[in-house]
């Protein structure tokens, strides 16, 4: 009985190889339309990682934007205020949120990116910072993961990670 | 698990929408009073059962320690209407004790009432279930999951996002205080004309201890349970109608006159009909039974203990995401606390309050005896605390009157002082020590948290910080063989950078050359840099290779590495593919200046 069940299983495996390698082959590839890419870099506050994130996405694309989901006007407003010495000369664009989700209007915002312009490439640069101990990492937000998480399905669609190290 | 979470929890609120009700007296009353009036449920029971280890000719005791600790009430009350008067804005032991004396005893109040509050909750959900299984004793063999099954059904109510609103706690509350003034009531005169008579005799085993002294202070601590809730009243003067401070002493002081009454009364009419502690069936049960005969009355009685035994549990609800809020926003705990979720409530504190309570009803098998040596103690602490902080308020301000409310204040603190010893050194081996271990590692805890989120701010900070010059960066794509995920890579890598090349390790020059062939075809005028691997690693050469470009780079300088990465159309196909963009991610990850990209590839089956 195992043997039969092995053998299934085999045959299982080769034929989702044979699927992938199919799906992936090159023949009969039309070249490419050209494409490029958007590049935005969240932001949820001003600090040494955000601005490390802002100079790695001017790097990337001179017309790179941060984008701000706003959950309490106040805080938009200092984060404004900031933003003319720190910014580092990109726009701001902040988001509302009413229902104080992140993701939500981030989403919406990157869907109507990719409806106007079907080609492009939509890069994500997440500032993250990366504590010295593993566990120290419980205590801070996991946004990060989050939005990896969301973005994983979505197609054209690329969120980067810049990290940023804490001593200890 | 999304579908699942709207339909517990709801759509989601605006923020707009956040509302405060204010209460007016009687609703206040009945807000604020679930947690300490529904304590009368079982602190008679808890002095009998101390007692019973004597014997029952030392049941006697249970008149005179019920009167000392009605005194008790009194005193706390009384202490508690000081602090209303000079913390109007809320004064919970946490917020009033940090003023005064300090962080360090602010934090250990902190400990204290967390773990007050978890215990409120597994204490007063145990208790409830036991006022059920009493009338409905089929229900006995499953109550440890019936505890949980309240626990759960409260944290998704609170999930939700029921407010303390008046109307939900209104009834019970008043139908609970009704029913048992009824019962101490009609059973108080039906004693004195003695047309009702002694409970019928159960056998009992012979008093194993003698009656010392020891033993009338453990009966003592565990009367003590009664006080339980008495402070809520303080913690929230910013929910009542103007003006808020006299009317919450108002309340408060009627709040003592019916602790005092119920229980006195219960625990008088306990002694005086003889009844004796079952493990089945509670104390007021029995009370009420034998008032009332097993009739329709004394179904409800039973029905309403339990309703507000959950209410308790639910106050506490509403305290703990709270407190843990002011926590994480001193930066104490972690700062998820501090979130409002979708339904704007502290999610994150509802879930650990109901996972914590479910478990401790788990482990003490929903017996509220033995789960309530740990409870009394932590609020005692957090009392003596509290009253002794009120004391140095006074003394610092010397406003009108201030001398006697230091006294009355003073008199608080010594008395809820000695009696948080005696809880201490009596019920230390029945449970006390698992929360007096629990106080001080939880501070050092908070204070441990509170270091690194300074120390994480310090490095972070934009002061006297100048940025570096701008960065330049150096593109490169990883690849391991050529196929539509790579071609698209590198396409993207060219969009990031004119200057993109693309990096192969070979382990093969037999492959090496197959892909060279095929590069010309589709690379995109990409150069392909070949990096030689002896022993067959990806890393080894890749990270020589980062380090030789990284002493190249200039200031400021960041490499790039893009990783093609197909993205199979179920999870489990994951495991069929080779880890390696997982491995180079987990190297990287505490390496400086480089950021790993993905760039998926969604293949459809």
């Amino acid at each position: 009985m195992l043997i039969g069940r092995l053998v299934g299983l085999f045959l299982a495996i080769l034929s989702h190889y044979d699927s992938v390698a199919r799906q992936l082959s090159l023949r009969a590839l039309e070249p490419p339309p050209p494409m490029s890419t958007i590049v935005l870099v969240l932001v949820g506050d001003l600090h040494r990682g955000v601005i490390q994130a802002i100079q790695y996405a001017q790097a990337l694309s001179p017309s790179a934007k941060a984008v701000y989901v706003e959950t309490d006007p106040e805080r938009t407003r200092r984060l404004e205020e900031r933003w003319g010495k720190w910014g580092l000369g990109i726009p701001l664009v902040v988001l509302s949120s009413p229902y104080r989700s992140l993701l939500g209007p981030l989403l919406d915002y990157i869907d109507h990116l990719r409806q106007q312009a079907p080609n492009h490439m939509v890069t994500l640069v997440l500032p993250e910072f990366i504590p010295a101990r593993w566990w120290q990492q419980l205590l801070h937000n996991q946004t990060a993961l989050l939005i990896k998480g969301a973005m994983l399905f979505r197609r054209n669609v690329v969120v980067t990670d810049v990290p940023y190290h804490l001593r200890n | 698990m999304h579908r699942l979470k709207r339909l517990l929890v709801g759509t989601p609120l605006p923020t707009a929408q956040a509302r405060h009700e204010r209460l007016g007296k009687a609703t206040a009353l009945a807000v604020f009073a679930s947690d300490a009036l529904s304590s009368v449920a079982y602190a008679t029971e808890e002095i009998v059962l101390v007692l019973m280890l004597a014997g029952v000719v030392a049941l006697s005791y249970s008149l005179p320690i019920g009167i000392a600790i009605s005194l008790l009430i009194v005193i706390v009350v009384s202490s508690y209407r000081q602090t209303i008067l000079a913390y109007p804005k809320g004064g919970g032991a946490y917020i009033v004790t940090k003023d005064n004396l300090g962080t360090v005893a602010g934090l250990i109040a902190a400990a204290a009432l967390l773990i007050d509050y978890v215990l409120t909750v597994a204490v007063s959900v145990a208790a409830g279930i036991a006022a059920v299984t009493s009338a409905l004793p089929v229900l006995f063999p499953y109550r440890v999951w019936l505890g949980v099954l309240g626990v759960v059904a409260i944290a998704v109510a609170n999930l939700r996002g029921i407010r303390e609103s008046g109307k939900i706690f209104a009834l019970p509350t008043y139908l609970f205080v009704g029913s048992m003034l009824l019962v101490t009531g009609y059973g108080g005169v039906g004693a004195v004309f003695g047309w009702i008579g002694a409970a019928p005799y159960a056998p009992h085993p012979a008093g194993l201890e003698g009656v010392g002294l020891f033993l009338l202070l453990r009966a003592f601590a565990a009367g003590c349970s009664a006080l339980t809730g008495v402070e809520a009243v303080s913690d929230g003067v910013p929910a009542f109608k103007p003006p808020e401070a006299h009317n919450a002493r108002v309340v408060l002081a009627w709040l003592g006159a019916l602790l005092v009454t119920l229980f006195l009364g219960i625990t008088f009419l306990a002694y005086d009909f003889g009844i004796r502690p079952r493990e089945d069936e509670t104390v007021v049960s029995q009370l009420a039974r034998h008032v009332f005969g097993t009739g329709s009355a004394y179904y409800v009685i039973q029905l309403v203990t339990m309703l507000i035994l959950l209410l308790a549990a639910n106050t506490s609800f509403a305290d703990f995401p709270r407190l843990a809020f002011f926590l994480a926003r001193d930066r104490f705990i972690p700062r998820q606390f501090g979130n409002q979720g979708d339904r704007l409530v502290f999610s994150n504190g509802i879930v650990i309050l109901g996972g914590m309570a479910a478990l401790l009803l788990v482990i003490f098998r929903g017996n509220p005896h033995a789960l309530i040596p740990l409870y009394a103690v932590g609020v005692f602490i957090s009392f003596t605390l509290s009253q002794s902080s009120m004391v140095r308020h006074w003394l610092r301000r010397r406003t009108e009157g201030w001398w006697w409310r230091a006294s009355v204040n003073g008199v608080g603190a010594l008395v809820t002082g000695l009696v948080m010893l005696t809880i201490a050194v009596t019920k230390f081996s029945h449970g006390a020590w698992i929360v007096l271990l629990l106080i001080p590692s939880l501070v050092a805890l908070f204070i441990g948290m509170r270091r690194h989120y300074d120390d994480v701010a310090l490095q972070l900070s934009l002061e006297d910080f100048t940025p570096p010059p701008p960065m330049t960066n150096t593109v490169l794509v990883l690849v391991g063989d050529l196929h539509k995920g790579v071609v698209r890579a590198v396409q993207y890598a060219k969009t990031l950078s004119p200057n993109a090349k693309a990096v192969y390790v070979e382990t093969d020059p037999e492959r090496t050359r197959r892909l060279e062939e095929r590069w010309v075809k589709y690379g995109m005028g990409t150069p392909l840099i070949v990096l030689n691997s002896p022993y067959r690693s990806l890393l080894g050469p890749l990270v020589d290779y980062l380090n030789q470009l990284q002493r190249q780079g200039g200031p400021n300088h960041v490499v790039t590495i893009v990783l093609p990465e197909f993205l199979p159309a179920r999870w489990w196909h994951q495991i069929l593919h080779n880890q390696t963009a997982l491995l180079i991610k987990g190297a990287m990850l505490f390496r400086k200046d480089v950021v790993v990209t993905d760039v998926p590839h969604h293949l459809r089956r």
